[in-house]
């Protein structure tokens, strides 16, 4: 069943649109990432399902019914806010509570789910403080049990771990897989900047540029399947190498060239184009691999190598100046001005036509 | 060689040490040479005047002929045998118990209406905070007289209307009254503070309320005034210590008299009237010391009191 369905949604502020044309269903229990550069307008989505921000034109739908206008507390929605939004001179339980007595809900069910809430995010012995004694990660864990305790059918999570450090923000991330499972009927709309928590957490990624989506798809789909050049970029790091190429389309096929060298990387068919582009070919750059001068697709000089122990990462610089980035398994003795020969998979090749749309393989 | 080495050291820190006494001892001078004026000024301004007049408290001093020390007097006089003092008293206190919640909560509710930054809220603010830059003033006492004397504004308004027409500020039931009502009307102090605080607040905080389902009032109960409550606090003192003070509207309103029968006699007022119309200056300097400890008494209980309802948020 479709918990959300967002039909041509559109917004603007004065002349500038923020968001265009936006269709996008989400299934009850899904986890869906919305993910984009700063500015793409993800989190305005999101408000936007939330009810914090109008809708000017197309249309939402919660659980099926025209939702547009709908008060945010009447939309079963709970929203984790990025800064927290905890109230300050409440405690923790008052701040579990606050919703619920507002919603006049008896004593017993406010205590019953309150401690239900905490008991679910360890928050118990930190019920009669104050959200100033509490360390970033609890108070996350109270933004969410705010959510929790409103028995929401929807949660709606605002980049909820960019103000914690790396090391909590991982412990949180697992929490937030772990009470995904557990709460596996709640449908859950998270905003992220940060590729690796959207790889992680999501059923299904939205990739937003520039107020558009870009591909919606499984995370897998994304990194292997970008649609264009922006998500191929955007997934995956270091981000995929492109480099130019001369495509040329005959009888549903296309020749790739690089340099005036025909590159053998059959399988990418003409997608009904035809004549001759100047398109890129993109190559990820883990897969990368050392090969033999005659056999590499590739080959250019080292600038620049980064140890990080369980890889190695070396900038290069191919003959014709396009900058390359390879990354190798584990540490290599790799040395500035080492010239290194590099060969990829042909099913590991993507390529892009001048707009920039991936060429579908056979 | 080491041992070079090791005196080297040893007399460069001791260099270093001499350069850090040279130059603190430059700093202590510089902030000595800046400070002198102030220090002069606390001393001969304040710090004299207030003990001079703390011992004058204690003589009869009609400013022609040299004080007499009368010992505890004055305030025996003050607390038990002067029923116009007691008066000027209860008019005071009165004056401050009803205008200075009024005003903070005009000034609160006013705030929280003009918190969004649109064009007219901006051009609201300045309006409201008008009276306050005139309000303190002789013309503006001059003013009250004008709207709520016998053939005032007020007045004619009235009897526009059918009702029937007193003069407000010389019916004794009714003239402190006008000056508490121009006291809650100088809200735009408190105003801007409390602008300042309601811009504090943090949006997601708004928001999450509103996800939550608060309605506005409730939002503003439970939200916007706990977190608003140092400010309250704030300003409930401030205005306090002003209000204790009050003299000019009383002074204007009344023609320096505090009257129709002392309904208008300010504590400041009668310690005016008693120090240089009566030439009484050591008994208007211990009823000055006695307003001191009055204000002070006032505030620590305000704060006292603070810790049972003001929110610090750290």
């Amino acid at each position: 069943m479709t918990a959300i369905s967002l039909r041509d949604v559109r917004k603007s502020y004065g002349g500038l649109e923020v968001i265009s044309d936006v269709d996008l269903d989400i299934e009850t229990g899904e986890f869906v990432v919305f993910v984009g550069p700063s500015g793409c307008g993800k989190s305005t989505l999101l408000r936007m399902i939330a009810g914090l921000e109008g809708i000017n034109a197309g249309e939402l739908l919660i659980d099926g019914k025209f939702a547009n206008d709908v008060p945010p507390a009447r939309r079963g929605i709970a929203m984790v806010f990025q800064s927290y939004a905890l109230y300050p001179h409440m405690n923790v339980f008052e701040n579990l509570a606050f919703s619920l007595k507002i919603a006049h809900v008896g004593k017993p069910e406010i205590e019953r789910r309150v401690q239900a809430a905490a008991d679910m995010l360890q928050l118990t012995p930190y019920l009669k403080r104050r959200p100033r004694q509490l360390s970033g990660g609890q108070r996350q864990r109270v933004a969410i049990g705010r959510a929790i305790v409103r028995e929401a059918k929807v949660f709606l999570f605002d980049e909820p771990l960019s103000n914690l450090d790396a090391a909590l923000r991982v412990a949180t991330r697992i929490e937030i897989a772990r009470l995904k499972e557990r709460l596996a009927d709640t449908t859950m709309v998270y905003v992220t900047h940060d590729q690796v928590e959207a790889m992680t957490l999501a059923d299904r990624i939205v990739v937003l540029n520039a107020g558009r989506i870009e591909q919606v798809g499984r995370p897998v789909d994304l990194y292997d399947n970008p649609r264009n050049l922006f998500v191929a970029g955007f997934i995956g790091s270091p981000a995929m190498n492109f480099l130019p190429a001369t495509l040329t389309f005959e009888n549903g096929s296309t020749r790739i060239e690089r340099n005036g060298k025909p590159l053998v990387t059959t399988g990418f068919t003409s997608g009904g184009r035809a004549g001759v582009q100047n398109g890129t070919l993109g190559v990820r750059p883990e897969h990368l691999d050392l090969a033999s001068p005659e056999a590499a697709l590739f080959s250019g000089t080292v600038d620049l190598v980064e140890h990080l122990g369980e890889v190695t990462i070396a900038y290069m610089r191919l003959d014709d100046g396009t900058p390359m980035l390879a990354k190798f398994d584990r540490t290599r003795e790799l040395e500035k001005g080492e010239i290194l020969h590099l060969k990829a998979e042909p099913s590991d090749l993507h390529c892009f036509d001048a707009d920039g749309m991936a060429l579908p393989r056979r | 060689m080491a041992q070079d080495t090791v005196e080297a050291v040893i007399t460069g820190k001791q260099a270093t040490r001499d350069a850090t006494a040279a130059s603190r001892r430059g700093e202590a001078w510089a902030a000595l040479v800046f400070l002198t004026p102030w220090i002069l000024g606390i001393v001969l301004l304040t710090a004299l005047p207030m003990i001079g007049s703390f011992v004058l408290s204690f003589s009869n001093y009609d400013l022609l002929s040299a004080p007499r020390w009368v010992g505890t007097a004055n305030y025996e006089r003050l607390l038990f045998s002067d029923p116009r003092y007691l008066k000027s008293l209860e008019v005071t206190t009165v004056y401050v118990l009803v205008s200075v919640p009024l005003a903070v909560a005009v000034a609160l509710i006013i705030a929280v209406t003009l918190s969004e930054a649109t064009r007219s809220a901006n051009f609201f603010r300045g309006v409201y905070y008008l009276p306050s830059l005139l309000g303190g003033s002789v013309a503006i006492g001059v003013l009250w007289r004008q709207i709520f004397g016998s053939s005032g504004l007020v007045n004619i308004s009235l009897s526009g209307l059918g009702f029937q027409t007193t003069s407000w500020i010389g019916d004794p039931r009714y003239a402190l009254w006008t000056l508490i009502i121009l006291n809650v009307w100088q809200f735009g102090a408190p105003m801007v503070i409390f602008l300042a605080g309601v811009r504090q607040i943090p949006k997601e905080v708004v928001e999450a309320t509103i996800m939550d389902g608060a309605n506005p009032v409730q939002r503003f109960f439970r939200i916007t005034l706990p977190l608003l409550s140092p400010l309250i606090l704030f300003n409930l003192v401030m205005q306090t210590i002003t209000a204790f003070q009050a003299f000019v509207p009383a002074y204007v309103v009344s023609d320096g008299s505090g009257g129709p029968i002392d309904s208008t006699l300010f504590y400041t007022l009668y310690l005016y009237l008693e120090g240089f119309r009566n030439f009484r200056m050591g008994y208007a300097m211990s009823m000055a010391w006695v307003l001191l400890v009055i204000i002070a008494v006032f505030t620590a209980l305000s704060f006292y009191a603070s810790r049972f309802w003001v929110h610090y948020e750290s």
